[in-house]
């Protein structure tokens, strides 16, 4: 059976999210944030099973209190004197920033996101680790100017989610402490310069897009069941590993770039402490991804007779190689002209 | 095979006879000529193969392809039993090819090219025959001209913010600059690996395990002169500082192989290491600041120095593969031709007035005693010019006159006539190139004026050399040998200040050593305490806050909601 609500729901759900970057009054953002949280809830459900309406519950749970707290302190800052938040340093701000910290994830406030996460498949996945993160963090950018807190947020969520990813057997929440640490360096990268949030969130979701689409191909869910994917083919286990390093920022692929931007970016605005803090606990991400990837970096193995289908997807080879070979290929282009 | 060597030796003494009339032409009308190809353009520096044609690229390169077509001509008979005879002209033949693209290019880029191929293919010639022991000389020559190829690395590394890798045309309009600088100091310790300088000399004797013929090739003209050329073209962007240091490693060189030829008794490394003097020669007359000067010393040396060499390999085809000196002795009466030839080249090797080394040396010594400079470079300068004397004289009291004391069974004789032309077409050349070059290069004359006594320095200092070396020749049973007296001191300087202990040894012990050290105390210790054992605590902890993230939603949210309840009680 073909569902049709779902396609009117994700399309709601686009529109929805460019009514909150569009809009100029943040009366009209929090009912974009509304519409994209009533929009997404029809998305996941599944009547064949029970835990898609588990995590929409508690994404509804936790995405309404963060609009009622985000509404709230709209009203409260119209009540005062100042009516524009980005010109004071109160705490109003502060709180606002909070709702929307909570919105995305971010650390202090992710409690609900791997939960969230567990009971979803890799399509809404996908969604809640990408297309989600763009309403709020859009109206994050219009909000800062509490640098201090910004700082705490971007370091409690770099160290947390490396020591919670640590422990994680389900892909799944892995991914998911792999994005809360996404989120931290996206929130850096936006502390100076907006533009290099943008590449960092585009090249992020290739990347996510790479991993999730083998993840769904082959229906993979646990650490164990990756054998799958490495007894059946050698040039898919490559991808996988290079997909991983990508994510994990590597230098020769391209989820480098944005990191590389962004270090450099905050380290020439004298945010020493910070990088450093940042790149050290993103070391503990890329332990664990390399320990999924384990098996297939060790390149010696045996191939299962019956051989598993590749995915020919033209699309997937190409999304492929924009993860894997788009910084070199980036850094080469311009020369040939 | 034969038709293959032939028909090289043609074509090299045809380029070599035609680039020297362009060079002369070249000279005379003060042309220089540059072809450039552009490879590829990355990011807005140009990697290009440079072609450079003066009147110094054309003369060098005439003078290689003359001396390794005598040397492909000689080696017709001194390798004539060779099963693989193919293989080594071929690699001789590319050896002539890398010196000569390192020779045309003015470019870092192209010259490295040139560079990484003398390196590989000496090592290759070293090795060429196949024992433990040419193993470990051309492990220690590739090694030590590898540092060379990473200095050279190094520079082009520095020079990628100038646009383009063509040196010569920053090396005046960048001198000052501390890149430049920088880039320099590379190119000098590239230069002093090639040229086989101080810390790394001992590479040069041990190449001796090669063939003789490539011997004469390769420390005449090609090998070891690739680095003083590299530093002629690079003369102009050298600091006052760099060219002191230079003139001290230089002239320490000059004067340590001097002394320790004197100690050698092995026929080609006495030789050799007469070569390492030269070099150091050149090194230090270039530090002192005349590059002209250098390179007419380099053409001089790369004829005679190739002369003796293929002279000692034709007494060594003739005492069955016996190069000790002792052996030696009374050779004159055996082989006339030959050792006419070897007195001829050591002559001008000592700088016998009107001999080819003359002119370039002594032009060289009158040129430093009219600087303006310590006692210390006066004094080193003159002794080593007394050693080269003596070495020379003493090789030829032991093994052209005196006694013969060969093996009884023996057919030394002059029966060799390929190798005899072979360096009979060099012998006009070493008696009379020095005159013909100075004539031409030096078209103002370089203004010497100087009292009595400095202007005899080197004449005086030739005498005594020759008396050392004559008393040093005389080996006599009944005496007491000096040199187990003074143990230590010969020692010391017939190993060559200990260098090949050092280079070999000291390079590869220690470094293990302390690797062992640091495996026990670092790797498996400390590392590995701080690292993987208490990372573990890392993943305790994981474990344990793991805890928190297990449904209490509500937990979670009320304490949101006190967050909040916090902020607003601070507005």
């Amino acid at each position: 059976m073909f569902k049709f609500y779902k396609i009117l729901f994700l399309n709601i759900l686009f529109f929805s999210t460019l009514i909150v970057i569009s809009s100029y009054s943040w009366l009209s953002m929090w009912m974009g944030l509304e519409i994209n949280l009533l929009s997404i809830l029809p998305l996941m459900a599944n009547p064949k099973n029970l835990y898609p309406s588990e995590a929409a519950m508690k994404y509804f749970i936790t995405q309404t209190l963060a609009s009622l707290i985000l509404l709230f302190s709209i009203l409260l800052s119209m009540n005062m004197k100042e009516f524009l938040p980005q010109n004071s340093s109160n705490m109003l701000i502060l709180i606002i920033n909070s709702s929307l910290f909570l919105k995305a994830g971010a650390a202090p406030f992710h409690a609900w996101f791997p939960e969230v996460i567990e009971g979803l498949n890799w399509e809404n996945c996908l969604l809640m680790m990408t297309w989600q993160k763009i309403a709020p963090m859009m109206i994050l950018i219009h909000n800062l100017n509490m640098f201090f807190y910004l700082s705490w947020i971007i370091l409690i969520s770099s160290i947390l989610s490396g020591i919670y990813g640590l422990n994680q057997t389900s892909l799944r929440k892995i991914l998911a402490y792999s994005s809360i640490n996404h989120i931290a360096w996206m929130l850096s990268s936006m502390l100076n310069f907006k533009l290099i949030w943008l590449l960092y969130f585009n090249i992020y979701v290739i990347l996510v897009f790479n991993l999730i689409m083998i993840f769904k191909y082959f229906n993979i869910y646990y650490m164990n069941q990756l054998n799958l994917i490495f007894n059946s083919n050698k040039l898919l286990n490559f991808l996988f590993m290079a997909n991983f390093l990508s994510l994990g920022g590597l230098p020769p692929f391209l989820g480098f770039l944005p990191k590389w931007l962004t270090i450099m970016n905050l380290t020439s605005n004298q945010f020493y402490s910070l990088t450093l803090i940042l790149i050290i606990s993103t070391l503990i991400t890329l332990f664990f991804y390399i320990r999924l990837t384990f098996s297939s970096f060790l390149l010696m193995k045996v191939e299962s007779i019956f051989k598993s289908k590749i995915i020919g997807n033209f699309w997937f080879f190409s999304f492929n190689f924009i993860s894997l070979a788009g910084l070199l290929t980036y850094a080469m282009i311009p020369n040939f002209f | 095979m034969m038709k293959l060597l032939y028909s090289y030796f043609k074509l090299f003494l045809f380029f070599s006879i035609f680039l020297f009339i362009m060079g002369l032409k070249f000279m005379n009308k003060n042309y220089s000529m540059m072809i450039e190809y552009e490879v590829l353009t990355l990011n807005s520096s140009s990697m290009m193969m440079v072609i450079l044609l003066d009147w110094m690229s054309l003369l060098f390169m005439s003078f290689v392809l003359f001396i390794s077509s005598m040397v492909i001509y000689y080696s017709a008979e001194y390798m004539a039993e060779e099963k693989n005879l193919i293989r080594f002209i071929l690699l001789v033949i590319l050896f002539v090819l890398s010196m000569m693209l390192l020779i045309i290019s003015p470019n870092m880029i192209s010259i490295l090219l040139g560079w990484d191929g003398l390196g590989l293919v000496s090592y290759c010639l070293v090795i060429y025959y196949q024992n433990m022991k040419s193993y470990n000389a051309g492990m220690l020559t590739a090694l030590s001209n590898r540092i060379g190829d990473v200095a050279i690395l190094m520079a082009i590394a520095w020079m990628m913010n100038f646009g383009s890798w063509n040196y010569i045309y920053y090396l005046e309009m960048m001198k000052g600059d501390s890149i430049m600088e920088m880039i320099s100091y590379l190119i000098v310790l590239a230069a002093m690996t090639k040229s086989a300088q101080i810390p790394f000399s001992s590479w040069l004797p041990a190449a001796m395990a090669a063939p003789t013929p490539v011997s004469s090739l390769v420390h005449s003209s090609t090998l070891v002169t690739a680095g003083v050329y590299l530093l002629i073209r690079f003369n102009f962007s050298l600091t006052d500082n760099l060219l002191y240091l230079l003139l001290f490693v230089a002239s320490m060189t000059m004067f340590m192989s001097g002394l320790a030829a004197n100690f050698e008794y092995d026929l080609k490394k006495i030789i050799a290491l007469s070569t390492l003097s030269q070099l150091g020669l050149m090194m230090s007359i270039l530090a002192l600041g005349s590059y002209k000067l250098t390179f007419f010393h380099l053409l001089v040396h790369a004829l005679f120095k190739a002369l003796l060499f293929m002279c000692a390999g034709n007494i060594i085809h003739n005492m069955m593969n016996c190069q000790d000196i002792r052996y030696m002795g009374n050779l004159m009466e055996k082989m006339p031709m030959t050792c006419t030839f070897f007195n001829i080249c050591n002559l001008s090797l000592c700088g016998l007035p009107f001999l080819s080394g003359f002119f370039s040396k002594d032009l060289i010594v009158e040129f430093m005693s009219m600087n303006y400079l310590n006692i210390y470079i006066y004094i080193i300068m003159y002794i080593s010019i007394g050693l080269t004397v003596s070495y020379s004289f003493r090789l030829s009291y032991y093994s052209l006159i005196g006694d013969f004391n060969f093996l009884s069974l023996n057919v030394v004789s002059e029966l060799s006539m390929i190798m005899l032309k072979g360096m009979g077409g060099l012998i006009l050349f070493v008696i009379f190139s020095g005159s013909l070059l100075e004539w031409v290069m030096f078209f103002e004359p370089i203004f010497i004026c100087l009292p009595m006594v400095m202007k005899l320095m080197a004449l005086i200092m030739i005498i005594m050399g020759m008396f050392i070396g004559y008393e040093v020749a005389k080996f006599k049973l009944g005496y007491s040998l000096k040199s187990l007296k003074f143990m230590t001191f010969s020692l010391f300087s017939s190993l060559m200040w200990n260098m090949p202990l050092i280079s070999t040894l000291g390079v590869n012990y220690y470094p293990l050593f302390l690797g062992k050290v640091y495996t026990k105390i670092f790797d498996q210790g400390w590392h590995e305490y701080y690292g993987g054992k208490n990372l573990k605590l890392l993943a305790k902890f994981s474990q344990v806050s793991q805890s928190f993230s297990r449904s209490h939603l509500k937990i979670y949210f009320l304490l949101l909601i006190l967050w909040v309840v916090f902020l607003l009680l601070n507005i």
